[in-house]
């Protein structure tokens, strides 16, 4: 999944809203319909954008459908997010791995 | 300068295949330091130091080494005081 399938799946307000309710606990499609004045088709385009970019995983128990938060769909943004954050720090590795190829050999084996 | 940044800590890491000596100069050498830093850069590379980084466009940000370790961890810490 892309870091713009993600974004896209979560930066509208009702899905926003549904990740954090289902961070941490599970909750049936009818028991999230009721926190938002919104019909259950309409809850249920919601929780199947967001099963379909892997930010919710989904399980039957019964007759109900429980969702919750997947915390490994979120991995394509949070690598969005540090190649911004980290573009020094990745200099400094580019820069440092550079000098250290250009020096003769013998002076890594000083290196612990 | 004082007080606003206080107890908001970034922390990062990075695994670098160089020397640890090689890294302490690009942390501690302010000529080194504009190879990856920014295009001026002043050092006092000691506890309380001050560093001074600044680019063309007029951004700059000073900032004070923490704590300083050549041998045996090569180690740097450095604060931020104020960025523009």
């Amino acid at each position: 999944m892309t870091a713009l399938a993600t974004l896209q799946a979560i930066a509208e307000p009702t899905r926003f809203k549904i990740l954090h309710l289902v961070r941490d606990r599970e909750m049936a499609a009818g028991e999230i319909a009721q926190r938002f004045h919104q019909t259950r088709p309409a809850i249920s385009v919601h929780l199947r954008i967001l099963l379909r970019v892997g930010l919710l995983s989904e399980r039957r128990a019964g007759t109900k459908r429980l969702y919750v938060v997947r915390p490994e769909g979120f991995v394509p943004l949070h690598g969005f997010i540090a190649g911004f954050w980290d573009v020094r720090l990745q200099r400094l590795k580019r820069v440092a791995e550079a000098v250290e190829r250009e020096q003769p050999k013998q002076r890594r084996k000083k290196s612990r | 300068m004082s007080g606003g940044d206080q107890g908001r800590e970034v922390r990062r890491e990075i695994y670098i295949d160089a020397a640890p000596a090689t890294v302490f100069a690009l942390l501690t050498d302010a000529r080194q330091m504009t190879r990856w830093l920014a295009e001026t850069v002043e050092a006092d590379p000691a506890p309380r130091g001050v560093f001074r980084l600044s680019e063309a466009g007029g951004k700059s940000i000073e900032g004070s080494y923490i704590e300083v370790h050549s041998h045996p961890k090569d180690r740097v810490h450095l604060g931020r005081h104020s960025g523009a």
